[in-house]
């Protein structure tokens, strides 16, 4: 029980700092090129160019999950996040999750709770995404953020318990290896 | 004892899944939608697994391996399909979203600067390596997602919670007894060591080997001379 809650421990660890840097890159981008649009002098070109590289290549990694339209985003001065308010409210809301998710009394359990409480989470933002793209009402980046921040909230319960139960197997995986070398040394010193 | 089923074949039909639906253009917008399709092709290996698990229930653990699986596959489909058509047809989708966020710019001269790089997507040379920058960002999305996307199809499609149905494991029956169609026969009815048939000395006689009355030992009379 004790290695459980170890292997629970460091899984925890690890999500969090990812998913920390996650959320933290989708605000990164729009900071950097910020940064770069305020620079002035002689030499301010150049320093424009490197702070808006290195903005666009966070918006670009982006890019691979999310269509990043600046109307669906939310902006930070006059720059856009580097992700929709639909999935800013996803990953924010899984981030939230993952703070109180010690907390919760589940934290070194290995089984999900039950499906339902999954379908009920993913209705909110199902009917808005429909809704809105049916031409049904007119969904803003509230609604968008709030009924993401649910469905985040709600994946933590179904994702943390397999990542507890995999950081477990790789931990007795290496444990096993350590007790295959130590009978092998043994085996070799009583010869 | 049963072994658990590979998770080879599901994650196989997940990572093909996912790599098509990634690679073919327009098509692909669906991952724009959080990665909706390595999501998918995650769920689609873990149901398969479930499928193919009849009597041990499949944890969530499993399901993120075999989800995670399968987006190495789809991102190896997507080497060979995606990235071609990256090069043809997506650097020019992506420099045209940094043309619209450089519209909405106020400074010019960062508008002209992120005009500048965009056109640098849609050069060859620039095109390829971009191309193939792309296709390792996507390949850790895919094993990322995937594993999410296996996870959230075991807490979906797996209904049996626990110790598998019945209570008992491996399926109940006599533990000893012979199996069907035993080339044995059934073992035969009544005392085990009984008389066979067709003894070949045939039935003991009947009465006493040594003749006359019966009983032993014999009564009165003389003992046999000679």
């Amino acid at each position: 029980m004790h290695s459980e809650k170890k292997a629970a421990i460091v899984a925890y660890a690890v999500v969090l700092f990812l998913c920390l840097v996650w959320v933290g890159g989708t605000i990164l981008a729009p900071l950097l090129e910020a940064r770069g649009a305020h620079i002035t002098g002689e030499s301010s070109s150049a320093a424009n160019s490197r702070w808006l590289l290195a903005g666009m290549c966070v918006r670009a990694l982006y890019h691979l999950v999310c269509h990043q339209l600046p109307e669906r985003s939310i902006w930070l001065g006059s720059h856009p996040i580097a992700v929709c308010a639909r999935c800013f409210g996803i990953y924010l809301g899984y981030l939230l999750g993952l703070i109180v998710y010690p907390w919760t009394g589940r934290f070194a359990k290995q089984e999900s709770p039950g499906r339902i409480w999954l379908v009920l989470s993913m209705i909110p933002i199902g009917a808005d995404f429909a809704g809105g793209y049916l031409g049904l009402f007119e969904n803003s980046a509230g609604s968008r953020i709030a009924t993401g921040l649910i469905a985040g909230f709600a994946c933590v319960f179904y994702t943390m318990p397999g990542l507890v139960a995999t950081a477990i197997t790789l931990l007795r995986k290496s444990g096993r290896f350590g007790a295959f070398n130590n009978s092998l040394h043994t085996g070799l010193a009583a010869r | 004892m049963v072994e658990k089923p590979s998770k080879t074949v599901p994650a196989l039909v997940g990572g093909v899944t996912l790599g098509l639906l990634s690679a073919i253009p327009i098509i692909n917008i669906g991952n724009y939608c959080c990665c909706l399709w390595v999501l998918v092709g995650g769920a689609i290996a873990s149901y398969m697994l479930i499928n193919r698990s009849p009597y041990l229930p499949v944890r969530s653990g499993e399901g993120a391996s075999v989800g995670a699986l399968a987006g190495v596959f789809g991102s190896l489909v997507f080497l060979v399909l995606g990235v071609p058509l990256f090069i043809l047809w997506g650097g020019a989708n992506l420099a045209q979203t940094l043309e619209t966020v450089s519209r909405s710019m106020d400074n010019p001269d960062a508008a002209r600067t992120m005009r500048e790089f965009s056109r640098m997507f849609q050069s060859g040379a620039g095109g390829i390596l971009v191309g193939l920058g792309v296709w390792l960002f996507n390949s850790i999305f895919y094993i990322g997602f995937g594993a999410i996307g296996g996870m959230l199809g075991v807490s979906f499609f797996e209904k049996r919670k626990g110790n598998p149905p019945g209570g008992g494991y491996p399926p109940q029956g006599p533990p000893y007894g012979p199996p069907p169609g035993s080339p044995y026969g059934s073992p035969p009815q009544g005392p085990p060591y009984g008389q066979p048939p067709g003894a070949p000395y045939g039935s003991p006689p009947q009465g006493s080997p040594y003749g006359g009355g019966g009983g032993w030992p014999p009564q009165g009379g003389n003992p046999p001379q000679g």
